[in-house]
Formats: structure tokens, sequence, C-alpha cells
């Protein structure tokens, strides 16, 4: 996505800028909702500005893992740098049969039962939403950026961003259950931070899915 | 048929990158009847054993699944019963299924192809077909396991609405088929039974000692019914619609009409037209009770090479099952009502029956797959057939069985 694209979305998510007292260079973004509570699971990631190339760093720890276990996407959202590989992982003793419907990279692969595995490289950025075709209820998502720069936000809404060279980024905070569109939000900053960056994420959440089934019984036959 | 095992067989033609499964389920029980002797071996009893006490396999079931990597799966499903009711062993299922990815926009197609059942039961979605709430079926499913199969296709649309953040799945299902023409006989001339039996591919199912069959207005009926024959080269028909609500349950109502043609009799057996629609409804209620409610209504139609009705009924069969776990413990409750009108003048032949049955089963897990049941059966009917072969109008049927259910 071009920094353009990500520019008309600023006015629509009113994002802001709150300072709190932290030393200087902080690493911290803090996301909050509309009534300032903590949002968990958020994606964050810094596009740098066309003046300001993204600099060389690696701060991804390979392999990155999605796993299946207990018939359930482990974790729910994965984001990963373009043209980095994936590993999906069956921890099961089912086989599970892995799709994705939409987005930049369309895939279908059965994984068979305990630890089978799948390899995949990832070279174009956007949302991947991921199903499997035996548990209807198995959902997941991919999220590949084209940036060194991101991270999930933990219980408290923090996401830690290290190694950001000096500059000007647009700080893109993505969720598939985020209601705007193209499920991003969209605010601005200036490295180095001198303290923490707390944006706050007009738009409202859909409900998560819960990726459980409501049948207990586990020897269903799908009749 | 040929054209239908050609279909199989093309279907089935590629077998690479094939993944094989076997699962079963083999259910042994103990089990103490109240009442008369069973409609499996020609009785007029609703239960599946005759009076007194038995030991038995009630059910060895076997389904093997091989699954091809592009969608496509071919599931056999065996049973096998030593119940000293009618000792037997077959099949009761074989297709093969195909299930495509969705789409962008959340559309999934489905197909069906083989000898399988119409997709009604909400109860029996385990292996094997069995059920896991309780041993003995609803008088609705029993009737669906004794007289119901068909060589057939079933074609779903569904969409799902996680693709556009919606709780809500859709699914419309068509079916065709044939090798149904005699159902709805046993339903006349038994009337409605709680059972766990299948009926095998291979079996007849034994009438009952009706003094019509000796000289009366049915001496041309066979003395047994063949229920998945083909008689009249028609196809008949199903179908479904689905709504399900994520989170909470589904509900789904549908259509059935095997299309006989009535004045075809061959060997003995006659085509019956037989025709229902039926409500379903599946809910997860508040403080995790389950709740599963079928509704079936339909009539049956017999006639003579002359078109003269022999046999002409309506019928009606409901039940509402409650059920609820705490951890290995599984407590399930159903009751039901159900009838059937004879609306003929065969003088001879009278099906009207009006009947309640209640069932109380408690489960207990043992392990992974092993599972020990105990339950209460009881069928509260009256039937005017009875009084024909020296059996009571009114009659309380009960049943007590202590089953050691394992799963693999």
């Amino acid at each position: 996505m071009g920094s353009k694209g990500i520019k008309k979305f600023i006015p629509l998510v009113g994002a802001m800028i709150a300072a709190i007292g932290l030393p200087a260079s902080a690493t911290e973004i803090v996301v909050h909702n509309a009534d300032g509570e903590p949002m968990s699971g958020m994606v964050v990631y810094l596009q740098a500005d066309a003046t300001n190339q993204a600099t060389k760093v690696d701060t991804i720890r390979e392999p990155i893992e999605i796993h299946q276990y207990n018939k359930q996407f482990t974790p729910y959202i994965t984001v990963i740098q373009k043209g980095y590989q994936l590993q999906f992982i069956n921890d099961d003793d089912i086989t599970h049969h892995i799709y994705s419907a939409s987005g930049p990279k369309r895939f279908s692969f059965k994984l068979k039962k305990d630890n089978a595995q799948k390899q995949m490289l990832f070279d174009e950025t956007g949302h991947i939403s991921m199903g499997c075709n035996i548990h209807d209820w198995m959902s997941g998502h991919v999220l590949v950026v084209d940036t060194p720069h991101f991270g999930v936000t933990d219980e408290q809404g923090t996401v830690n961003l290290e190694q950001v060279a000096d500059g000007h980024y647009q700080v893109v905070i993505w969720h598939p259950q985020l209601l705007s569109q193209d499920n991003i939000a969209t605010s601005v900053g200036q490295w180095p931070l001198s303290q923490a960056m707390t944006i706050s994420v007009a738009a409202p959440m859909a409900d998560i899915p819960t990726q459980q089934s409501l049948d207990d019984f586990e020897f269903l036959e799908g009749y | 048929m040929r054209y239908w095992l050609w279909m199989l067989c093309f279907l089935t033609a590629d077998i690479t990158a094939a993944e094989h499964k076997f699962s079963g389920v083999l259910d042994v029980r103990a089990s103490y009847t109240d009442g008369i002797d069973s409609y499996v071996d020609g009785g007029l009893g609703k239960l599946r054993y005759d009076d007194g006490s038995q030991f038995s396999i009630a059910q060895a079931g076997l389904t093997y699944q091989l699954a091809l990597d592009n969608g496509l799966a071919a599931h056999v499903t065996a049973n096998g019963y030593l119940d000293g009711v009618r000792d037997s062993l077959g099949i009761t299922e074989a297709f093969v299924k195909y299930r495509g990815l969705p789409s962008q926009n959340g559309f999934r197609v489905q197909a069906k192809l083989g000898l399988m059942y119409p997709s009604i039961s909400l109860e029996n979605v385990a292996t094997a077909w069995s059920s896991p709430y309780t041993l003995s079926y609803s008088t609705i499913n029993s009737w669906l396991g004794e007289e119901f199969r068909h060589i057939g296709a079933e074609v779903t649309l569904e969409h799902l609405g996680k693709f556009t953040n919606s709780q809500h799945d859709f699914a419309l299902s068509a079916a065709t088929f044939q090798h149904n023409d005699t159902a709805g006989a046993m339903l006349a001339w038994h009337g409605w039974t709680m059972s766990s039996r299948q009926t095998l591919i291979q079996e007849t199912l034994p009438l009952s000692n009706m003094p019509s069959l000796s000289g009366g207005t049915l001496k041309d009926q066979a003395a047994g019914s063949d229920p998945f024959l083909e008689l009249d080269s028609r196809f008949g028909y199903h179908v479904k619609g689905s709504w399900r609500y994520k989170g909470k349950g589904e509900l789904s109502a549908g259509y059935y009409d095997n299309n006989a043609d009535t004045l075809v009799f061959e060997n003995g057996q006659y085509a019956w037209r037989t025709r229902f629609f039926h409500i379903d409804n599946k809910w997860h209620l508040p403080y995790k009770i389950l709740l599963l409610a079928q509704y079936m209504r339909g009539d049956t139609l017999m006639q003579s090479p002359q078109g003269i009705d022999v046999v002409n009924n309506q019928y009606q069969s409901a039940y509402l099952l409650l059920s609820r776990r705490w951890q290995q413990h599984r407590l399930t409750l159903r009751f039901e009502k159900f009838d059937v009108t004879d609306n003929d003048l065969t003088p001879d032949d009278d099906n009207n029956e009006d009947g309640y049955a209640m069932t109380a089963s408690y489960q207990y897990r043992l392990s992974k797959g092993w599972f020990l049941q105990a339950e209460y059966n009881r069928v509260d009917s009256s039937r005017a057939a009875r009084v024909e072969q020296g059996l009571p109008y009114d009659l309380i049927e009960q049943q007590w069985q202590l089953a050691s259910r394992w799963y693999f």
C-alpha cells in the first residue's frame, strides 16, 4: 500500500497522539479504543515515508510458525515481512485442510495429523484470510507488510518497536475485525519517540469469532 | 443402478495423494425389555429387543474413508448386529463426497453421490450413524434408519458468513434419487418404533403376522418388505434449506418425495408414494443445555395395480431432546408424540396409531473414546392392528439398557 493511500485514512479514523511522561527515546506504542480501553491483539506497523527509506534492520526471528492446535489457528493473527517464509504446523491428531480464499496469496493444502508441516513464501503485501475446509469454525489471518517494524499489541494494548531509524513514519494499526475501510487506522509519528506514543482508534471492532465448535462429541462424521 | 456405479468409479479413479482413515464404534449392551416381540423380527413390538433380558453387540460399525487432496472423499460404512433378534452384517452407506473450497465471497458447493441417508437426522451425527446422545433413536430417526436410504446425488450450496463478518450461514440442498420405492410400508404395518438398528443394504424386513397377508387384501404382498428397491425407474427428490447462527444453533426445513408410481407392483413388492416435510432445530440454550427438536408430517399411498387405494396413511411425529454435559457426565431427556391416521377403506388393514414416548439417558465418559451409558425408554401407544394378532390395543413398552460404547 502506498503512503498516498494511507494518508487519506488519517481523518477517517481520527487518530491522535497523546503525551505520557516517559524518558526520552521510547519504543512503545499503546493502542486504545474510543473509550480509552487498551486494545490487545492489534497489528501495529510502521511505514517509512518516501523521503525516509526504511532502514535495513533484521528484527525477524525465523521461522515464523502458525500452528493448528486444538482445532484453532494459533496465533489467530500472524504478521510477516514480505519475502519471508511461514511455517504451518499441525499439532492436532486429525487432518486439517488449510485454505486462503482472499488476498494476494491463494492456497489450499491438507496438513496431516501429528506435526505435518508446510513452508510457504509470502512475497506480496496484503491480508490473507485463512480457514479450514474441514472445521468451518477455524479462522486465521496473515498480514504481509513491507517493513521490518511491526508487532502485535499485548493485553495492555502495548507493542514495542525497536531499532527504528530516525525519521517520519506512518503508524498503521490493523485488525481483521476493525470496522473501518481496509480494517486499518493510521497515525503519524516522528522517530525517535521522546515518549510512548498512544493512539486512540475511533472505529469500533466486530466480535472476534471464537474458533470453537459447540459440538463437544469428538466422533462426529460430518453427516 | 449401473449408471450410479459407473459414476462412482469415475469419481474415485484419481487416487493420487489419498489419505485413508478407519473409524468405528463398538456398542455392547445388556438390556431388559418389558414388551412384546420386536418389530425387527416380525412382531409388533416398538423396541428393538424382544420381551426379556438380552446381552448383545448392539452395533459394530466401521467406516472407511478415502480422502483426496482435491476435495473428493469416498465413505463406506458397514454395520453388524449380534442381538439375538436378527443377527446380520452388511453395508449401510457408500458414497463419494465432494467439498469445494469457499469462494472469495463465501460460497461453497458440496456434492454427494452414492448410497446414502437423506440428510434429516439431528441425532445420528456420529460414527456409523450412531447418536452421541442416546442409545435408542427418536421415532423419526428410527424410521429413517429402517426404511430410508437411496442411491442418488445431493448438491448443497452454502454461504459462510465469516467471509463477510456475519454470524449467519445459509445452505440450500437438493437431492434426486432412486431405490427407495417401498418406503412407507413398515411405518404403515408396524407403526412408529424406537430403535437403534439401521437396515443393512441386503436385508429384507419381515412383516408381522397380519391376517390380511394370508388370503386377505394383502395376499399378493411378500412376507417381507425390501426397502431399497427400484420399481418404477422414476426419480424422487429431497430439498432442504438451513440457517446456522454461529454459536447458537441451526434451523432447517425440508421436503421429501420418493415420487413412486403406485401402479407398479413386482414380485410381491408394491411401490409406495411417500412424501413428508420436516422441520429441524438444534439450539444451544442458556446453562449449556442443548436442544434438539424435529417434526415430521406426511403421507404414504399404496395402491393395487388397478389403482384402488389399499393403504392411504397420514403420519406425524415430533420429539424434543434436551442434553447437558458436566465434564465426563452427560444427561439426555427426550419426549415424543407420534401418530398414524388410516384414510383408506381397506377393512382388514387398520393402520391407525397414536402414542407417546420418553427416554432418559445418562452417559459417562471413561476415556477419550470409551463411554458407559444407561438408558430408559418408554413407549405408550394405542394400535388397532395389535388386536387382530391377539395383542392389547393399549400398550406400554419399556426398556432398560446399559451399554459400553467404544469409539475409535
